[in-house]
Protein backbone atom coordinates (compact mmCIF):
# COMPACT_ATOMS: atom_id res chain seq x y z
CA UNK A 1 0.00 0.00 0.00
CA UNK A 2 1.11 3.59 -0.67
CA UNK A 3 1.80 5.77 2.33
CA UNK A 4 -1.00 8.23 3.11
CA UNK A 5 -0.56 11.53 4.94
CA UNK A 6 -2.98 14.06 6.37
CA UNK A 7 -2.35 17.15 4.24
CA UNK A 8 -4.69 19.50 6.05
CA UNK A 9 -7.45 19.74 8.64
CA UNK A 10 -10.19 22.22 9.49
CA UNK A 11 -13.33 22.64 11.58
CA UNK A 12 -16.42 24.71 12.16
CA UNK A 13 -16.84 25.48 15.86
CA UNK A 14 -19.37 23.20 17.57
CA UNK A 15 -22.47 24.82 19.02
CA UNK A 16 -26.14 25.34 18.24
CA UNK A 17 -26.76 26.99 14.89
CA UNK A 18 -30.50 26.93 14.17
CA UNK A 19 -30.03 29.31 11.25
CA UNK A 20 -27.27 27.33 9.51
CA UNK A 21 -27.67 24.34 7.22
CA UNK A 22 -25.47 21.24 7.08
CA UNK A 23 -23.77 22.72 4.01
CA UNK A 24 -23.17 26.06 5.77
CA UNK A 25 -21.25 24.30 8.53
CA UNK A 26 -19.45 21.86 6.23
CA UNK A 27 -18.35 24.53 3.76
CA UNK A 28 -16.44 26.37 6.50
CA UNK A 29 -14.71 23.19 7.69
CA UNK A 30 -13.84 22.12 4.13
CA UNK A 31 -12.41 25.52 3.19
CA UNK A 32 -10.34 25.55 6.40
CA UNK A 33 -8.94 22.09 5.63
CA UNK A 34 -8.16 22.95 2.00
CA UNK A 35 -6.42 26.14 3.11
CA UNK A 36 -4.47 24.29 5.80
CA UNK A 37 -3.40 21.72 3.19
CA UNK A 38 -2.73 24.38 0.56
CA UNK A 39 -4.58 22.08 -1.85
CA UNK A 40 -6.83 23.78 -4.43
CA UNK A 41 -10.33 22.26 -4.65
CA UNK A 42 -9.76 21.43 -8.32
CA UNK A 43 -7.02 18.97 -7.31
CA UNK A 44 -9.29 16.94 -5.00
CA UNK A 45 -10.16 13.70 -6.78
CA UNK A 46 -12.78 12.20 -4.47
CA UNK A 47 -14.95 13.37 -1.56
CA UNK A 48 -16.42 11.41 1.34
CA UNK A 49 -19.17 12.96 3.43
CA UNK A 50 -20.17 11.43 6.77
CA UNK A 51 -23.42 12.21 8.51
CA UNK A 52 -26.10 10.23 10.34
CA UNK A 53 -29.27 12.30 10.36
CA UNK A 54 -29.19 14.34 7.15
CA UNK A 55 -31.11 13.06 4.17
CA UNK A 56 -29.59 11.73 0.98
CA UNK A 57 -26.58 13.16 -0.91
CA UNK A 58 -25.48 15.76 1.64
CA UNK A 59 -21.95 15.35 0.22
CA UNK A 60 -23.21 16.58 -3.15
CA UNK A 61 -24.87 19.59 -1.53
CA UNK A 62 -21.63 20.50 0.24
CA UNK A 63 -19.37 19.98 -2.78
CA UNK A 64 -21.73 22.01 -4.97
CA UNK A 65 -20.67 24.97 -2.78
CA UNK A 66 -17.01 24.27 -3.47
CA UNK A 67 -17.29 23.83 -7.23
CA UNK A 68 -18.85 21.27 -9.56
CA UNK A 69 -15.70 19.45 -10.57
CA UNK A 70 -17.51 16.20 -11.34
CA UNK A 71 -15.56 13.99 -8.91
CA UNK A 72 -17.03 10.92 -7.22
CA UNK A 73 -18.78 11.85 -3.96
CA UNK A 74 -19.61 9.13 -1.46
CA UNK A 75 -22.00 9.60 1.47
CA UNK A 76 -21.28 7.46 4.52
CA UNK A 77 -23.42 6.61 7.55
CA UNK A 78 -22.11 4.30 10.29
CA UNK A 79 -23.63 5.77 13.49
CA UNK A 80 -21.12 7.49 15.78
CA UNK A 81 -18.29 5.90 13.79
CA UNK A 82 -19.45 7.50 10.51
CA UNK A 83 -16.57 9.99 10.36
CA UNK A 84 -13.99 7.33 11.21
CA UNK A 85 -15.43 5.02 8.60
CA UNK A 86 -15.16 7.78 5.99
CA UNK A 87 -11.52 8.40 6.98
CA UNK A 88 -10.83 4.69 6.59
CA UNK A 89 -12.45 4.50 3.15
CA UNK A 90 -10.45 7.52 1.92
CA UNK A 91 -7.25 6.08 3.45
CA UNK A 92 -7.66 2.76 1.64
CA UNK A 93 -8.68 4.40 -1.63
CA UNK A 94 -5.48 6.46 -1.70
CA UNK A 95 -3.40 3.65 -0.20
CA UNK A 96 -4.46 1.32 -2.99
CA UNK A 97 -3.65 3.90 -5.64
CA UNK A 98 -7.16 4.85 -6.78
CA UNK A 99 -6.56 8.54 -6.04
CA UNK A 100 -3.84 10.88 -4.83
CA UNK A 101 -6.01 13.40 -2.97
CA UNK A 102 -9.28 12.94 -1.06
CA UNK A 103 -11.34 15.15 1.21
CA UNK A 104 -13.37 13.75 4.10
CA UNK A 105 -16.10 16.01 5.49
CA UNK A 106 -18.03 15.11 8.64
CA UNK A 107 -21.06 17.18 9.62
CA UNK A 108 -24.16 16.97 11.80
CA UNK A 109 -26.96 19.02 13.29
CA UNK A 110 -28.48 17.52 16.43
CA UNK A 111 -31.90 17.81 18.06
CA UNK A 112 -32.00 18.61 21.75
CA UNK A 113 -32.78 15.84 24.23
CA UNK A 114 -31.50 12.33 24.83
CA UNK A 115 -30.01 10.45 21.90
CA UNK A 116 -32.36 7.61 21.03
CA UNK A 117 -32.68 5.94 17.71
CA UNK A 118 -30.70 2.81 18.43
CA UNK A 119 -31.97 -0.03 16.32
CA UNK A 120 -34.26 -0.13 13.38
CA UNK A 121 -37.65 1.56 13.38
CA UNK A 122 -40.20 -1.07 14.35
CA UNK A 123 -37.62 -3.21 16.16
CA UNK A 124 -38.63 -4.83 19.44
CA UNK A 125 -36.00 -3.02 21.53
CA UNK A 126 -37.17 0.31 20.18
CA UNK A 127 -40.83 -0.44 20.89
CA UNK A 128 -39.88 -1.50 24.42
CA UNK A 129 -38.28 1.92 25.04
CA UNK A 130 -34.87 0.35 25.61
CA UNK A 131 -32.86 2.08 22.94
CA UNK A 132 -31.49 5.23 24.52
CA UNK A 133 -27.75 5.70 24.21
CA UNK A 134 -27.39 6.99 27.81
CA UNK A 135 -29.27 3.91 29.07
CA UNK A 136 -26.96 1.52 27.23
CA UNK A 137 -23.90 3.24 28.72
CA UNK A 138 -25.55 3.44 32.15
CA UNK A 139 -25.96 -0.34 32.05
CA UNK A 140 -22.26 -0.69 31.17
CA UNK A 141 -21.50 1.57 34.13
CA UNK A 142 -23.50 -0.47 36.62
CA UNK A 143 -21.92 -3.70 35.36
CA UNK A 144 -18.41 -2.18 35.62
CA UNK A 145 -19.07 -0.79 39.09
CA UNK A 146 -20.38 -4.16 40.26
CA UNK A 147 -17.50 -6.14 38.76
CA UNK A 148 -14.56 -3.85 39.54
CA UNK A 149 -15.73 -1.43 42.21
CA UNK A 150 -15.47 1.57 39.90
CA UNK A 151 -16.99 4.60 41.65
CA UNK A 152 -19.33 7.41 40.64
CA UNK A 153 -16.57 9.86 41.52
CA UNK A 154 -14.25 8.19 39.00
CA UNK A 155 -16.91 8.51 36.31
CA UNK A 156 -17.38 12.19 37.19
CA UNK A 157 -13.64 12.84 36.93
CA UNK A 158 -13.79 11.99 33.21
CA UNK A 159 -16.30 14.81 32.73
CA UNK A 160 -14.24 17.20 34.88
CA UNK A 161 -11.05 16.44 32.89
CA UNK A 162 -12.63 16.74 29.45
CA UNK A 163 -14.55 19.91 30.26
CA UNK A 164 -11.31 21.44 31.55
CA UNK A 165 -9.51 20.44 28.33
CA UNK A 166 -12.32 21.83 26.21
CA UNK A 167 -11.77 25.30 27.68
CA UNK A 168 -8.54 25.46 25.66
CA UNK A 169 -10.12 24.34 22.37
CA UNK A 170 -11.53 27.19 20.25
CA UNK A 171 -13.83 24.68 18.47
CA UNK A 172 -15.50 23.41 21.68
CA UNK A 173 -19.22 23.79 22.20
CA UNK A 174 -18.66 24.26 25.94
CA UNK A 175 -15.78 26.07 27.59
CA UNK A 176 -16.71 25.71 31.23
CA UNK A 177 -15.09 23.90 34.14
CA UNK A 178 -17.11 21.78 36.56
CA UNK A 179 -16.32 20.13 39.89
CA UNK A 180 -16.90 16.44 40.67
CA UNK A 181 -19.75 17.48 42.94
CA UNK A 182 -21.38 19.59 40.21
CA UNK A 183 -21.17 16.66 37.80
CA UNK A 184 -22.68 14.21 40.29
CA UNK A 185 -25.50 16.52 41.39
CA UNK A 186 -26.55 17.52 37.86
CA UNK A 187 -29.86 16.04 36.66
CA UNK A 188 -30.01 12.23 36.67
CA UNK A 189 -30.59 10.93 33.13
CA UNK A 190 -30.13 7.15 33.48
CA UNK A 191 -28.68 5.96 36.81
CA UNK A 192 -25.76 6.48 37.42
CA UNK A 193 -25.25 8.76 34.39
CA UNK A 194 -26.05 12.42 35.15
CA UNK A 195 -26.53 15.22 32.62
CA UNK A 196 -22.92 16.45 32.85
CA UNK A 197 -21.74 12.92 32.08
CA UNK A 198 -23.51 13.02 28.70
CA UNK A 199 -22.14 14.67 25.58
CA UNK A 200 -24.13 17.76 24.60
CA UNK A 201 -26.26 17.80 21.45
CA UNK A 202 -24.22 20.02 19.15
CA UNK A 203 -24.03 21.12 15.54
CA UNK A 204 -20.61 21.15 13.91
CA UNK A 205 -18.37 20.12 11.04
CA UNK A 206 -14.82 18.94 10.45
CA UNK A 207 -12.82 18.18 7.33
CA UNK A 208 -9.58 16.39 6.54
CA UNK A 209 -7.60 16.36 3.29
CA UNK A 210 -5.77 13.06 2.81
CA UNK A 211 -2.99 12.78 0.28
CA UNK A 212 -0.57 10.21 -1.17
CA UNK A 213 2.80 10.79 0.50
CA UNK A 214 4.58 11.16 -2.82
CA UNK A 215 2.54 14.20 -3.91
CA UNK A 216 2.30 16.14 -0.63
CA UNK A 217 5.55 17.99 -1.40
CA UNK A 218 3.74 19.87 -4.19
CA UNK A 219 1.39 21.46 -1.66
CA UNK A 220 2.98 22.05 1.73
CA UNK A 221 5.98 21.32 3.90
CA UNK A 222 4.19 20.95 7.23
CA UNK A 223 5.02 18.09 9.59
CA UNK A 224 3.95 14.93 7.77
CA UNK A 225 1.29 13.07 9.72
CA UNK A 226 0.95 9.50 8.40
CA UNK A 227 -2.12 7.30 8.67
CA UNK A 228 -0.34 4.28 10.15
CA UNK A 229 -3.14 1.93 11.11
CA UNK A 230 -6.89 1.48 10.73
CA UNK A 231 -9.35 -0.89 12.35
CA UNK A 232 -13.11 -1.18 11.80
CA UNK A 233 -15.16 -3.93 13.41
CA UNK A 234 -18.72 -4.77 14.29
CA UNK A 235 -20.06 -6.78 17.21
CA UNK A 236 -19.34 -10.50 17.01
CA UNK A 237 -21.60 -13.18 18.46
CA UNK A 238 -20.47 -14.22 21.94
CA UNK A 239 -17.00 -12.74 21.43
CA UNK A 240 -14.88 -12.61 24.58
CA UNK A 241 -13.36 -9.40 23.24
CA UNK A 242 -14.95 -5.96 23.29
CA UNK A 243 -15.36 -4.23 19.92
CA UNK A 244 -12.83 -1.57 21.01
CA UNK A 245 -10.30 -4.28 21.82
CA UNK A 246 -10.80 -5.89 18.42
CA UNK A 247 -10.68 -2.60 16.46
CA UNK A 248 -7.57 -1.40 18.31
CA UNK A 249 -5.78 -4.72 17.88
CA UNK A 250 -6.31 -4.44 14.11
CA UNK A 251 -5.03 -0.85 14.07
CA UNK A 252 -2.04 -1.59 16.34
CA UNK A 253 -1.07 -4.56 14.18
CA UNK A 254 -1.26 -2.57 10.96
CA UNK A 255 0.79 0.27 12.49
CA UNK A 256 3.29 -2.10 14.08
CA UNK A 257 2.73 -0.27 17.36
CA UNK A 258 1.25 -1.03 20.78
CA UNK A 259 -0.62 0.89 23.48
CA UNK A 260 2.63 1.98 25.16
CA UNK A 261 3.69 3.78 21.95
CA UNK A 262 0.64 6.09 21.88
CA UNK A 263 1.39 9.75 22.65
CA UNK A 264 -2.23 10.89 22.91
CA UNK A 265 -5.66 9.47 22.21
CA UNK A 266 -9.00 10.96 21.22
CA UNK A 267 -11.50 8.52 22.70
CA UNK A 268 -15.26 8.09 22.36
CA UNK A 269 -16.42 9.68 25.63
CA UNK A 270 -20.07 10.25 24.67
CA UNK A 271 -20.82 9.12 28.25
CA UNK A 272 -18.20 9.10 31.02
CA UNK A 273 -18.17 5.35 31.62
CA UNK A 274 -17.24 4.87 27.96
CA UNK A 275 -13.87 6.54 28.44
CA UNK A 276 -13.09 4.40 31.53
CA UNK A 277 -13.89 1.17 29.68
CA UNK A 278 -12.06 2.30 26.53
CA UNK A 279 -8.85 2.93 28.54
CA UNK A 280 -8.92 -0.77 29.30
CA UNK A 281 -9.93 -2.01 25.85
CA UNK A 282 -7.36 0.20 24.09
CA UNK A 283 -4.69 -1.36 26.33
CA UNK A 284 -3.80 1.78 28.32
CA UNK A 285 -4.39 -0.21 31.52
CA UNK A 286 -5.52 -3.68 32.61
CA UNK A 287 -9.22 -4.64 32.74
CA UNK A 288 -10.83 -3.06 35.79
CA UNK A 289 -8.07 -0.46 36.21
CA UNK A 290 -9.78 2.33 34.22
CA UNK A 291 -11.03 4.08 37.34
CA UNK A 292 -7.55 4.10 38.81
CA UNK A 293 -6.10 5.57 35.59
CA UNK A 294 -8.33 8.65 35.89
CA UNK A 295 -7.72 8.87 39.67
CA UNK A 296 -3.96 8.96 39.11
CA UNK A 297 -4.27 11.76 36.56
CA UNK A 298 -2.43 9.78 33.92
CA UNK A 299 -4.92 10.73 31.17
CA UNK A 300 -4.65 14.47 31.81
CA UNK A 301 -2.91 16.61 29.16
CA UNK A 302 0.31 16.44 31.23
CA UNK A 303 -0.11 12.74 32.08
CA UNK A 304 1.74 9.84 30.47
CA UNK A 305 -1.23 8.88 28.24
CA UNK A 306 -3.28 12.04 27.58
CA UNK A 307 -6.85 11.24 26.51
CA UNK A 308 -9.10 13.67 24.65
CA UNK A 309 -7.05 16.86 25.05
CA UNK A 310 -9.60 18.40 22.64
CA UNK A 311 -12.25 18.18 25.34
CA UNK A 312 -13.66 15.07 23.74
CA UNK A 313 -17.29 14.52 22.89
CA UNK A 314 -18.25 15.73 26.38
CA UNK A 315 -16.97 19.28 25.89
CA UNK A 316 -16.18 19.83 22.21
CA UNK A 317 -19.50 18.22 21.36
CA UNK A 318 -20.70 15.18 19.43
CA UNK A 319 -22.32 16.11 16.13
CA UNK A 320 -22.48 12.42 15.17
CA UNK A 321 -21.10 12.48 11.63
CA UNK A 322 -18.45 15.05 12.57
CA UNK A 323 -16.81 13.34 15.51
CA UNK A 324 -14.47 10.83 13.85
CA UNK A 325 -13.18 13.53 11.51
CA UNK A 326 -12.76 16.12 14.29
CA UNK A 327 -10.69 13.60 16.25
CA UNK A 328 -8.24 13.46 13.34
CA UNK A 329 -8.07 17.27 13.31
CA UNK A 330 -7.06 17.24 16.98
CA UNK A 331 -4.44 14.51 16.53
CA UNK A 332 -2.89 16.40 13.60
CA UNK A 333 -2.79 19.68 15.54
CA UNK A 334 -1.17 17.83 18.45
CA UNK A 335 1.40 16.02 16.30
CA UNK A 336 2.30 19.32 14.61
CA UNK A 337 2.58 21.01 18.04
CA UNK A 338 -0.13 23.48 16.99
CA UNK A 339 -2.56 22.78 19.86
CA UNK A 340 -1.84 25.92 21.89
CA UNK A 341 -2.71 25.80 25.58
CA UNK A 342 -3.90 22.19 25.35
CA UNK A 343 -0.70 20.96 23.67
CA UNK A 344 0.52 17.54 24.78
CA UNK A 345 4.29 17.46 25.28
CA UNK A 346 5.80 16.54 21.89
CA UNK A 347 3.71 13.49 20.95
CA UNK A 348 5.03 11.20 18.19
CA UNK A 349 1.83 9.18 17.70
CA UNK A 350 -1.90 9.72 18.14
CA UNK A 351 -4.89 7.39 18.25
CA UNK A 352 -8.55 8.06 17.44
CA UNK A 353 -11.47 5.89 18.57
CA UNK A 354 -15.21 6.03 17.91
CA UNK A 355 -17.96 3.53 18.47
CA UNK A 356 -21.69 3.56 18.20
CA UNK A 357 -25.08 2.08 17.63
CA UNK A 358 -25.19 -1.21 15.81
CA UNK A 359 -22.06 -2.38 17.64
CA UNK A 360 -19.65 -0.58 15.32
CA UNK A 361 -16.16 0.56 16.37
CA UNK A 362 -13.23 2.16 14.57
CA UNK A 363 -9.68 2.95 15.67
CA UNK A 364 -6.99 4.81 13.72
CA UNK A 365 -3.34 5.43 14.53
CA UNK A 366 -1.32 8.37 13.23
CA UNK A 367 2.46 8.90 13.36
CA UNK A 368 4.90 11.61 12.37
CA UNK B 1 -71.93 0.85 28.55
CA UNK B 2 -68.40 0.49 29.78
CA UNK B 3 -65.73 -0.64 27.39
CA UNK B 4 -63.35 -3.09 28.97
CA UNK B 5 -59.69 -2.32 28.44
CA UNK B 6 -57.85 -5.00 26.55
CA UNK B 7 -54.41 -6.28 27.48
CA UNK B 8 -52.52 -6.60 24.21
CA UNK B 9 -49.03 -8.15 23.93
CA UNK B 10 -46.63 -5.81 22.12
CA UNK B 11 -45.82 -8.66 19.75
CA UNK B 12 -47.43 -12.05 19.21
CA UNK B 13 -45.30 -15.09 19.97
CA UNK B 14 -42.96 -13.63 22.62
CA UNK B 15 -44.38 -15.44 25.67
CA UNK B 16 -47.11 -17.71 27.05
CA UNK B 17 -48.95 -17.41 30.34
CA UNK B 18 -48.33 -20.25 32.78
CA UNK B 19 -50.08 -18.69 35.79
CA UNK B 20 -52.29 -15.80 34.64
CA UNK B 21 -53.38 -14.96 38.21
CA UNK B 22 -49.82 -14.05 39.09
CA UNK B 23 -48.94 -12.82 35.57
CA UNK B 24 -46.29 -15.56 35.43
CA UNK B 25 -45.12 -16.28 31.88
CA UNK B 26 -42.50 -18.26 30.04
CA UNK B 27 -40.58 -16.78 27.14
CA UNK B 28 -40.74 -18.52 23.78
CA UNK B 29 -37.28 -18.79 22.30
CA UNK B 30 -35.57 -20.99 19.79
CA UNK B 31 -32.64 -23.37 19.79
CA UNK B 32 -30.27 -24.04 16.93
CA UNK B 33 -30.31 -27.71 15.99
CA UNK B 34 -26.78 -27.43 14.60
CA UNK B 35 -24.86 -25.56 17.33
CA UNK B 36 -27.25 -25.78 20.27
CA UNK B 37 -27.34 -22.02 21.02
CA UNK B 38 -30.62 -20.68 22.38
CA UNK B 39 -31.99 -17.27 21.37
CA UNK B 40 -34.82 -14.87 22.19
CA UNK B 41 -37.01 -13.99 20.43
CA UNK B 42 -37.32 -16.73 17.81
CA UNK B 43 -35.23 -16.32 14.67
CA UNK B 44 -35.09 -17.71 11.17
CA UNK B 45 -31.29 -17.83 11.12
CA UNK B 46 -28.96 -18.67 14.01
CA UNK B 47 -26.82 -15.59 14.80
CA UNK B 48 -24.10 -17.86 16.18
CA UNK B 49 -23.63 -20.24 13.22
CA UNK B 50 -26.03 -19.00 10.50
CA UNK B 51 -27.87 -22.32 10.38
CA UNK B 52 -31.51 -22.14 9.31
CA UNK B 53 -32.41 -25.22 11.33
CA UNK B 54 -33.92 -23.90 14.53
CA UNK B 55 -36.66 -25.27 16.77
CA UNK B 56 -38.98 -23.40 19.08
CA UNK B 57 -38.17 -23.93 22.76
CA UNK B 58 -39.34 -22.67 26.15
CA UNK B 59 -36.78 -20.62 28.03
CA UNK B 60 -36.04 -20.67 31.77
CA UNK B 61 -38.49 -18.69 33.83
CA UNK B 62 -35.82 -17.48 36.23
CA UNK B 63 -32.46 -15.78 35.97
CA UNK B 64 -30.27 -13.05 37.47
CA UNK B 65 -29.86 -9.33 36.72
CA UNK B 66 -26.57 -8.81 34.86
CA UNK B 67 -26.97 -5.03 34.73
CA UNK B 68 -29.70 -2.39 34.81
CA UNK B 69 -30.46 1.31 34.72
CA UNK B 70 -33.32 3.56 35.75
CA UNK B 71 -34.45 5.64 32.78
CA UNK B 72 -35.52 9.07 34.01
CA UNK B 73 -35.60 10.90 30.66
CA UNK B 74 -37.85 9.24 28.06
CA UNK B 75 -36.66 8.08 24.65
CA UNK B 76 -38.10 10.02 21.70
CA UNK B 77 -41.51 8.55 20.96
CA UNK B 78 -41.83 6.65 24.26
CA UNK B 79 -45.55 6.42 25.11
CA UNK B 80 -45.11 5.27 28.70
CA UNK B 81 -44.22 7.14 31.86
CA UNK B 82 -40.84 7.66 33.54
CA UNK B 83 -38.99 6.53 35.52
CA UNK B 84 -38.81 2.92 34.41
CA UNK B 85 -36.17 0.29 34.95
CA UNK B 86 -34.56 -1.73 32.20
CA UNK B 87 -31.81 -4.29 32.39
CA UNK B 88 -30.15 -7.35 31.00
CA UNK B 89 -31.25 -10.63 32.58
CA UNK B 90 -29.22 -13.82 32.17
CA UNK B 91 -31.67 -16.71 32.27
CA UNK B 92 -30.72 -19.98 33.96
CA UNK B 93 -30.27 -21.55 30.51
CA UNK B 94 -27.75 -18.85 29.54
CA UNK B 95 -29.91 -16.72 27.24
CA UNK B 96 -29.51 -12.96 27.76
CA UNK B 97 -32.70 -10.91 27.56
CA UNK B 98 -32.87 -7.12 27.34
CA UNK B 99 -35.97 -6.34 29.35
CA UNK B 100 -37.98 -4.11 31.63
CA UNK B 101 -37.75 -4.82 35.37
CA UNK B 102 -41.00 -4.38 37.26
CA UNK B 103 -42.29 -4.22 40.82
CA UNK B 104 -38.91 -2.99 42.07
CA UNK B 105 -38.06 0.17 43.97
CA UNK B 106 -35.56 2.00 41.71
CA UNK B 107 -33.31 2.51 44.73
CA UNK B 108 -33.28 -1.19 45.60
CA UNK B 109 -32.54 -2.77 42.22
CA UNK B 110 -29.11 -4.45 42.16
CA UNK B 111 -26.90 -6.55 39.94
CA UNK B 112 -27.03 -10.23 40.82
CA UNK B 113 -30.62 -10.26 42.09
CA UNK B 114 -32.68 -13.35 41.17
CA UNK B 115 -35.69 -12.62 38.97
CA UNK B 116 -38.72 -14.35 37.45
CA UNK B 117 -40.49 -13.63 34.14
CA UNK B 118 -43.86 -11.90 34.36
CA UNK B 119 -46.19 -10.05 32.00
CA UNK B 120 -46.21 -6.31 32.70
CA UNK B 121 -47.78 -3.13 31.43
CA UNK B 122 -45.61 -0.99 29.13
CA UNK B 123 -48.06 1.82 28.37
CA UNK B 124 -51.59 2.49 27.19
CA UNK B 125 -52.30 2.89 23.50
CA UNK B 126 -54.55 5.61 22.01
CA UNK B 127 -57.67 3.50 22.64
CA UNK B 128 -56.82 2.98 26.29
CA UNK B 129 -55.72 -0.62 25.82
CA UNK B 130 -52.84 -1.83 27.96
CA UNK B 131 -49.81 -2.85 25.94
CA UNK B 132 -48.10 -5.78 27.65
CA UNK B 133 -44.55 -7.10 27.44
CA UNK B 134 -42.38 -9.70 29.13
CA UNK B 135 -40.67 -8.23 32.20
CA UNK B 136 -38.77 -9.51 35.22
CA UNK B 137 -39.58 -9.21 38.90
CA UNK B 138 -37.18 -9.84 41.79
CA UNK B 139 -37.85 -13.11 43.61
CA UNK B 140 -38.34 -12.25 47.28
Amino acid sequence: MHQVVVAGVGMHKCGRYPDKTYSDLAEVAALNALEDANVPWEDVEVAYASRVRAGSTIGQSICRRLGLTGIPIINIENACASGSTAIREAFFAIGHGLYDIAIVIGVEKMDRGVIGGVGEEGSLDRDLGMNLMPALYAMKANAHMYKYGTTKEQLAKVSVKNHKNGCFNPYSHYAKVFTVEEVLTSKMICDPITLLQCCPTSDGAAAVVLCAENVIGKYNSKTKVFVAGSGLVTEKYNSELDITTRASQAAYEMAGLGPKDIGLAEVHDAFTIGEIIHYECLGFCAPGEGGRLIDEGRTEINGDIPVSPSGGLLSRGHPLGMTGVAQVCEVVWQLRNEAGDRQVRDPKTGLTHTQGAGGVCSVHIFTK
Amino acid sequence: MSVEKKRIPIRPGLFEYIDPDNQYIKLIGCQCIKCGEKHFPTKNICPACSSTQLKVTDLSQTGVIKTYTVIRQPAPGWAGSVPYIIGVVVLDDGVEVGTHLTGIDPDLVRVGAQVRSVAGRLFEDQDGNEIIAHMYRIIQ
